[in-house]
């Protein structure tokens, strides 16, 4: 009994790092397209599929851990310390909403997705307006607001036809 | 396996997207009337380093800007031509403020984020007299 608790721990936690090695493709893939709105810093946020997927699989914790060490790694490989900040204000602000909207079971993954796309990008822009200190950018709030309904649309349909296929095999 | 669309997205989903997607097409619409409304051309742009006023300069002039940073290095380069002012030239290695495109209304504005440069026009401001004698 006790062999299989310790080899299931430890399919876990291999499960996680594939999870954090595809969502660090996922950035290196995006920094690759030149995916530009008129808006900086805009991206398409395919790692966010892998923080739904992971909330829904494993829940909060893990989810957290893989989304914060995903920005922190990823950041000091394509970014730089400003990227690092800002996607921490965006990632976390989105997994927040994002847990609680799974928590409550108010909504599916698809509008879960959307949601937290929409956060992603309002963390990212109210930190931006605090450390240049000019609240201007906030004009950029609408356009960001549409953006990340449309991009976490896309993600959170991604997201559910793979959890769909995938959560079948994690069971244990 | 059969999958309906049902399994995917509720009722409640939907309405919750299109909630998002409304308030948000209001902000949209509010801050164009707002931008509209307040539309007066021309005026001065004010160009801010790390939160600090680096200078006030008046549209109407064409002239070429080299903006510095702390340690004296210019950083970016503000080019004002034909009364709508763009920049020209950016030390960081994305340039996305040189894709910003040419600003000459009020409240419009082009940010380096790199650099902490943010350039907004302000149609009001009186560009301040010891920044035109320099």
């Amino acid at each position: 009994m006790k062999h299989t608790t310790s080899s299931n721990t430890q399919i876990h936690l291999v499960s996680l790092g594939v999870f954090l090695a595809l969502a660090l493709i996922f950035s290196y893939v995006e920094s690759l397209i030149p995916f530009y709105f008129g808006v900086p810093g805009m991206k398409l946020g395919l790692t966010n599929a892998v923080v739904v997927i992971l909330l829904y699989l494993y829940g909060p914790r893990d989810s957290f851990l893989v989304s914060v060490l995903r920005i922190l790694l990823a950041g000091f490989m394509f970014g730089n310390a400003f990227s690092i900040l800002y996607s921490l204000a965006g990632g976390i602000l989105s997994f927040l909403v994002m847990l609680l909207l799974v928590q409550t079971k108010f909504c599916k993954m698809i509008a879960v997705s959307v949601a937290g796309g929409l956060s992603h990008n309002l963390g990212q822009l109210l930190l931006a307006a605090v450390l240049v200190k000019n609240y201007n950018i906030l004009f950029y709030l609408p356009v960001l607001m549409v953006a990340g309904i449309i991009t976490g649309l896309l993600i959170g349909i991604i997201a559910s036809a793979i959890h769909a296929r995938v959560a079948p095999l994690t069971k244990d | 396996m059969k999958r309906s669309m049902r399994d995917y997205i509720s009722k409640r989903d939907l309405f919750l997207i299109l909630f998002l997607l409304v308030l948000s097409c209001l902000f949209l619409l509010a801050f164009q009337i707002y931008h509209t409304m307040h539309k007066a051309r021309g005026g001065a742009v004010e160009i801010t380093v790390d939160g600090k006023i680096f200078g006030t300069y008046p549209l109407e002039k064409d002239q070429v800007i080299p903006i510095t940073n702390k340690k004296g290095v210019v950083s970016n380069t503000l080019t004002i031509k034909d009364g709508k002012a763009y920049m020209s030239h950016a030390n960081c290695p994305d340039r996305l403020c040189m894709h910003q495109g040419r600003i000459d209304s009020d409240g419009q504005s082009i940010v380096c984020l790199p650099n902490k440069i943010v350039c907004t026009v302000h149609s009001d401001t009186k560009p301040d007299m010891d920044v035109m004698t320099q």
